[in-house]
């Protein structure tokens, strides 16, 4: 590494973390209002609508800011874990890699949430809607683990 | 009641795929697209050296085992009948993998101690 190497999209980087924190603000209060109304549907009180809107919040919330991340990753990678965090600060590398693992691990349960809240009816059918909150409550869960995560790990470096 | 016990059996295997998918080349040695984000170059390869990145030829496995399966799993089911009982199970199965998943990636990760690369000339700590 004799010259610096040009990292893809290393001079929008901070842009795009700045975009991909605010579409994680967006994401972990719709998750939490969406958990609050699966836990409306399981306690009887069914907001079926804001449901609906929640889970469609979360999905595209969730995707933006997934792509949003994989678009900083390399300049994360190479300026941030490569350079610093796996020198000075080992936790924030594995840390992060965590974090990324869970994220898409709990991509799916919030698009199967999203799908299952257009065409489920929580009033008549009680054995889909237990299932349909325990996707939201681990999707919920994901998330807040993720948000936390990120910023620890920004505090110790960001790109 | 068709439709929607489908869609969740279909989310339930796509997302059982998914997570499965994802976690396979951490047990078998499958070739994989990895970048390589100083040389902006993407190699297909079981293992990569120097600083490389999978997550994203990981994801993009996951994706496509998780749309295939989940495609005809709901293929399969849609029209049938299907008990509260079977979708119980596929829903605890699924969330429990991906637990499970989830567990093993901690478990690998929060240990590991990363061999950083020499530090380059150019470089100039902010």
């Amino acid at each position: 590494m004799a010259d610096e190497p040009t990292i893809f999209l290393a001079s929008a980087a901070r842009v795009i973390v700045m975009l991909h924190a605010a579409c994680a603000i967006v994401l972990v209060g719709a998750a939490t209002h969406h958990s609050l109304v699966a836990l409306g549907y399981l306690r009887g009180v069914y907001k079926v609508q804001l449901g609906r809107i929640y889970a469609a919040t979360v999905a595209a919330a969730w995707l933006v800011t997934f792509t949003l991340g994989c678009l900083a990753y390399p300049t994360f990678r190479f300026s941030v874990r490569a350079l610093y965090l796996d020198r000075y600060e080992p936790w924030g590398s594995n840390l992060f890699d965590i974090k990324e693992s869970f994220a898409a691990l709990g991509l799916p349960f919030a698009i199967a949430a999203f799908v299952l809240s257009r065409v489920m009816q929580p009033k008549e059918d009680r054995a889909l809607v237990i299932c349909y909150a325990a996707m939201v409550f681990l999707a919920t869960a994901v998330v807040w683990f993720d948000v936390i995560s990120g910023i620890f790990i920004t505090m110790a470096k960001g790109v | 009641m068709g439709k929607p016990h489908a869609v969740l059996v279909a989310s339930c295997v796509a997302t059982l795929a998914f997570a499965l998918a994802f976690v396979v080349p951490s047990f078998v040695a499958v070739p994989m697209l990895w970048y390589h984000p100083a040389d902006r170059d993407w190699t297909f390869e079981v293992k990569a050296s120097g600083i490389a990145m999978d997550f994203y030829g990981r994801c993009t496995w996951a994706v496509l085992a998780s749309g295939l399966l989940g495609a005809g799993g709901y293929f399969v089911v849609r029209g049938r009948r299907i008990s509260s009982r079977l979708l119980a199970v596929l829903t605890v199965w699924a969330i429990a993998v991906a637990i499970l998943v989830m567990a093993f990636v901690v478990w690998r990760l929060v240990h590991r101690e990363p061999v950083p690369p020499p530090i380059p000339s150019w470089y100039q700590p902010r």
